[in-house]
């Protein structure tokens, strides 16, 4: 039984479409003009965990197309997040919200300094900041070596750089609790119930933060302290820690 | 002392204007209920809501949804005897249609103007009596559609405040009991529906056929303002129209009050009382449900049920207090 | 004497028409050239009053092949001027009017043209009527006998007009400084340019109204010349010929045959050749954002502010100047990006020309724009995105109007009442200049580097294991520091952990010598590794231990002692060559027991 369990996974893996494949096939149909089967595409390659900066921005235009503007800017930030240098994201994101009306995200200054480089790269300077100082402070006395100036020196700029990223990573932390309200007038509920008293509603596309979770609800606040509890499928965050 | 009235001065609109903690709203707001003041407690308790502590909001929900409910009933009390409503609306009907049954035939084919001109002054009195109804029905629809509102979001918060906490048995009983109420609210505002359908309709018969009479008089027996008559009824046309001075124009008109004829005049009161006494059952006119409609937040259930079944009334409110 | 010859030339034709007409052009006769210089005023022939039939059509004597030769109409009779008559066609014969009418003292008006034969030979005009006030006037038949050329005389050369402009590609829109050369030749020279017409071509022709004297080199000989500026704004990309029709004064010499004798001054419609050029289109992309159509040279002015510090709501003027050589009267205003803090409003614009000769496009215009700050604290003017594109360069300029630093104070005055603010913004609206509006960018061409997660890897458990690392590799290298320093400050413990290691290899040689039941191997490895188990317990090396000095340490031990001295006296014994019986199996306990009660001294 179980090596047939195993078979059968093993043929599906072989069957699954390489995400590339599908990235292809849904530039083509968006060529064709047939959004629908583009945004199917990609969405089909964001289920299966597989995200990519182009992969994202088309789904994003796949979605817009198909009126869905609340997933094309879930998309489009998301592909923001991957490259946040790309200028046509930028630039659809700006299209998206002056043609819905929404206002731009209230960004803390941590926040817009983290949206200048890729998460990544920042935990990637970061940890080369903070270690490659540590290292050149201590290696030479734990080795026997002497302490030359020049490791002082780019000890220095280390920990310089180091501290250079300490606000980008906590406006990322804060940044992890952004989501997009995916459908139009998203209501957020004074309780986080199905028949919880509706507030206020969300148009789709607008950015909220998540300050609390029960259940199957979020407590989120947009722009102008508007603030309920919205149902975990009318919302999602752009990236979750969990 | 001066220092210290200064200080005092100081720091008082400090105090005051301090936040107050989930607790303090949901107690102030409960103090509220109790003391009628449904306005301020429902702000208060829905902040004590919207506060997010779980223990405050289960309860909070609760007492919301009594203060609603309480709010729907203060509201339904403007809305005067019900079936009094409903028959005073079916007697206008039943006079429009006996009017338009006896005069539509002489704007049709008539030519004598005396007869016009009766037709036409019983004609401006039946609608007068469906404007009347009109304007009644349209103040209850907006006096129902307000009830219904806070009764239905009443609901919501009994439901509420059950989802949140399963084992909130009187949460789900009130939550029943004030569906009742919606569904005889309803009940009512159907009958009523239908009732001004009748109205309006008899309304746009009465208006086109005064319209073919108006025609039919000559000028020089209309007087000034008869042409704006038609657009007398019309609540929009009223609105667009401040500057009619209707104590002047209204006495000009052909079928002003004083011109009606005694005789016509008798007709339609011996007409609209026999329709009237008509609709009731027993031939006595039927009451509104307020009088027999026992007070759910002054009587609080005790045994589950109010005499009557339907007439139950939800759970007294939670008073528990920190 | 010059008034009375005069005569005879004028009479001489209509004395002619008397005389029955030759079917077929009769031999010129050959002609005296005249000696003297006639130089005639520019003025209507004194004619004879009576004339036959009320008009008399006469050409001057004197006509030669490819040269100019009056011809005149004198009608009596008519009391205003009218349109001159249409001449009919003669075959050999060109017809020019030359000016207007004219009407002379006596009551007549003369017509005047002139005649270009192209060959010798005698030219009839046949009789016309010409409708004139009411009537049909008949213009009698007139004839004209045609010369040879005299020797070295030069056909007639008419005024040349060509359209001059750069040599070089243009781009649609582009607006072309160009001017309509007219160049004298030795037969016309221009005087004035009355009327450009009739411009082909897929351009837009604007002619300016002035026009000035040019000296122009044509085939390397320098003349004067007439140029009429135009400017040519092309519409369509592709080839392109432009051409126009021009009414033109001339003033024509040697006419009537007299070399150097009669100037006419006459009115020619001349139709200018076509001009060849080639219309690019805008290229599609470098385009910058607040592009707003100005193709050419430009350079924009610093803005202008009206004020640096105002209150919120109070207006401000916002001015900003481009000068160059462009198509400056077709370019809008740049648009104003939808700004939260600035109310905005259309800017006006104002062309000044510079009215240079030299360079006919240089202009300037300046947009206003007015704009009223919404909140207190801006602190700067919007940006506005501004560019244009250069068709020498062939690329587009950014001019983005920078931010003008501007201080907004809190209103002093009450708001005013929402329908003032907001009547300008509706007019603003309906007029306003279009805006730019935010568009749908394509397709990404790559999918780029796949991940499958999009959180960030600081919240990943690999993420943090990885962090460990490096705090494990330092530990261990303090660790090994630290071990380095108490070793080097505590001798005896390598000492005594040497000597345990080789105590056990030597145990083990031993073990092995036992199995196998070889005597000398075993006391060899015996005798050592009781050496290197004793050896910390003593400042001798082990090798250099004596049997002594080996029972010293056991003395407290009856039984290792025994051993070593046991093994010590077997092996001293095997030395020098005795066998003793020796069971190296039975020996092992004890030696193993010796071994262990020296470690545990050591």
């Amino acid at each position: 039984m179980k090596t047939l369990f195993l078979f059968l996974l093993a043929c599906a893996a072989a069957f699954a479409e390489a995400p590339d494949d599908r990235f292809e096939k849904a530039k083509r149909a968006m060529s064709d003009s047939d959004y629908g089967e583009a945004a199917y595409q990609l969405r089909e390659l964001v289920s299966e965990s597989n995200f990519s900066h182009g992969a994202l921005h088309n789904l994003g235009n796949a979605e817009w197309k198909v009126v869905r503007p609340g997933h094309a800017i879930l998309a489009w930030e998301r592909a923001a997040l991957i490259n946040p240098r790309d200028t046509n994201t930028a630039a659809n994101l700006a299209f998206a919200r002056h043609k819905a009306e929404l206002p731009s995200p209230a960004l803390s200054w941590t926040e817009s300094y983290s949206t200048w480089l890729s998460p990544n790269v920042w935990l990637a300077a970061a940890s080369l900041g903070f270690w490659g100082g540590v290292m050149l402070l201590t290696l030479p006395r734990l080795l026997g070596a002497r302490r030359a100036d020049w490791h002082q020196g780019i000890a220095a700029l280390s920990l310089t750089a180091f501290l250079f990223t300490i606000p980008a990573l906590f406006g990322l932390s804060r940044r992890g609790n952004l989501g997009v309200a995916l459908e139009d007038a998203t209501p957020l509920r004074l309780t986080p119930t199905r028949e919880g008293e509706e507030l206020v509603k969300l148009p789709a596309g607008e950015l909220a933060r998540v300050e609390k979770e029960r259940g199957n609800y979020l407590y989120v606040r947009a722009d102008g302290d508007r603030a309920g509890w919205v149902r975990r499928e009318e919302f999602e965050r752009i990236w979750s820690r969990r | 002392m001066i220092r210290l009235f200064a200080i005092s001065a100081l720091l008082a609109p400090a105090l005051i204007a301090a936040p107050q903690t989930p607790r303090e709203l949901y107690n102030n707001g409960l103090n509220k209920l109790r003391a009628g003041d449904l306005k301020e407690a429902e702000t208060m308790l829905r902040d004590a809501a919207n506060s997010g502590q779980d223990h405050i909001i289960t309860p909070a929900l609760y007492n919301l949804g009594h203060v609603r409910f309480s709010q729907g009933k203060e509201t339904l009390k403007g809305e005067g005897n019900r079936q009094q409503m409903l028959d005073s609306a079916a007697a206008a009907t039943a006079v429009a249609e006996e009017v338009l049954r006896s005069k539509k035939p002489i704007a049709e084919l008539s030519t004598n103007v005396q007869e016009l001109i009766e037709a036409y002054m019983e004609g401006r009195a039946a609608r007068k009596q469906l404007r009347a109804s009109h304007e009644a029905n349209t103040r209850t629809f907006d006096l129902l559609g307000t009830a219904l509102a806070k009764w239905r979001r009443s609901v919501g918060d009994f439901r509420s405040a059950c989802e949140l906490e399963p084992s909130d048995a009187d949460a789900a009983f009130n939550a029943d009991v004030v569906e009742r109420h919606i569904k005889e609210l309803l009940k009512f505002k159907e009958e009523l529906e239908q009732q001004a359908a009748e109205v309006e309709q008899k309304r746009a018969e009465l208006k086109k056929m005064m319209g073919k009479l108006r025609g039919k008089i000559p000028d020089e027996m209309m007087q000034e303002g008869d042409g704006e008559e038609e657009d007398e009824d019309s609540d929009e046309e009223k609105g667009k129209k401040p500057k009619d001075k209707p104590g002047q124009k209204q006495e000009q008109r052909i079928g002003g009050e004083r011109e009606i004829s005694p005789e016509m005049g008798k007709w339609l009161k011996e007409t609209m009382k026999q329709r009237t006494m008509n609709v009731g059952p027993d031939g006595q006119p039927n009451g509104g449900g307020d009088s027999n409609e026992p007070d759910p937040l002054g009587q609080p259930r005790r045994d589950g049920r109010f005499p009557g079944g339907q007439q139950q009334a939800p759970k007294g409110k939670k008073g528990k207090d920190w | 004497m010059k008034r009375i010859l005069f005569n005879l030339i004028l009479a001489a034709p209509l004395l002619a028409q008397q005389s029955p007409v030759a079917s077929d052009p009769a031999p010129a006769p050959p002609r005296p050239v005249p000696a003297p210089r006639f130089v005639l005023p520019q003025q209507d022939p004194v004619l004879p009053l009576a004339l036959n039939g009320g008009a008399a059509a006469s050409f001057d004597a004197g006509a030669r092949v490819g040269r100019p030769v009056p011809f005149r109409i004198t009608v009596l009779g008519l009391t205003r001027l009218l349109d001159s008559p249409q001449i009919p066609e003669v075959e050999g014969l060109t017809f020019q009017t030359t000016g207007r009418p004219s009407m002379t003292g006596d009551g007549a008006i003369v017509f005047n043209y002139i005649a270009i034969p192209s060959r010798v030979g005698r030219f009839v005009v046949p009789s016309f009527e010409f409708p004139a006030g009411g009537r049909n006037i008949t213009i009698p038949q007139a004839r004209v006998d045609v010369a040879d050329a005299l020797p070295g005389e030069a056909r007639y050369q008419p005024l040349l007009a060509s359209i001059d402009m750069p040599k070089r590609d243009f781009y649609v829109g582009e607006t072309i400084p160009a001017r309509i050369l007219f160049i004298e030749t030795p037969d016309e020279t221009p005087t004035y340019v009355q009327h450009v017409a009739k411009t082909s071509g897929s351009v837009v022709f604007r002619v300016e109204n002035m026009h000035r004297s040019v000296e122009v080199e044509v085939e390397g000989a320098k003349r004067r010349a007439i140029a009429k500026p135009v400017q040519i704004t092309p519409l369509k990309e592709g080839p392109t010929d432009v051409n126009c029709q021009v009414i033109v004064h001339v003033q024509k010499r040697d006419v009537g045959g007299f070399r150097g004798g009669i100037n006419m001054q006459g009115q020619s419609t001349i139709d200018v050749p076509s001009t060849h050029f080639n219309v690019l289109p805008l290229p599609t992309t470098g385009r910058l954002p607040g592009f707003t159509g100005a193709i050419g040279q430009f350079a924009l002015s610093a803005p202008k502010v009206s004020g640096n510090e105002v209150e919120m709501g109070e207006p401000i003027t916002l001015a900003i100047s481009l000068t160059g050589e462009g198509n400056l009267a077709g370019v809008s205003a740049p648009e104003l990006p939808d700004n939260a803090d600035w109310q905005t409003y259309k800017p006006t614009t104002d062309l000044a020309a510079a009215n240079d000769e030299d360079a006919p496009l240089l202009a300037t215009k300046t947009f206003t724009y007015t704009l009223v700050p919404k909140r207190a604290g801006v602190r700067a003017t919007p940006a506005i995105p501004f560019s244009y594109f250069d068709p020498v360069k062939a690329q587009f300029i950014d001019v983005t109007i920078p931010p003008q630093p501007m201080k907004v104070t809190a209103s002093t005055v009450p708001e005013p009442p929402a329908v003032a603010t907001e009547k300008p913004k509706e007019e603003e609206e309906a007029k306003g200049p279009k805006r730019i509006e935010p568009a749908l960018t394509g397709l990404a061409e790559s999918s780029g580097l796949w991940t499958h997660s999009l959180r960030p890897a600081l919240w990943s458990r690999w993420f943090l294991a990885l962090q460990l690392t490096p705090i494990v590799f330092l530990a261990a290298l303090w660790a090994r520091r630290k071990s380095r320093e108490h070793h080097a400050a505590n001798p005896q413990i390598m000492r005594r952990r040497k000597a345990r290691a080789a105590a056990r290899l030597a145990l083990g040689e031993a073990r092995n010598a036992a199995r196998l039941g070889d005597s000398t191997a075993f006391l060899t490895a015996s005798t050592r590794a009781i050496r290197e188990a004793a050896a910390p317990l003593d400042t001798a090396q082990a090798g250099s231990l004596t049997q002594e000095e080996v029972l010293h340490i056991l003395r407290d031990d009856e039984r290792a002692s025994q051993t070593a001295r046991a093994i010590f006296d077997h092996a001293e014994a095997h030395r020098y060559g005795a066998n003793g019986a020796i069971k190296p199996d039975k020996l092992m306990p004890d030696l193993e027991h010796t071994l262990a009660r020296l470690s545990a001294k050591a």
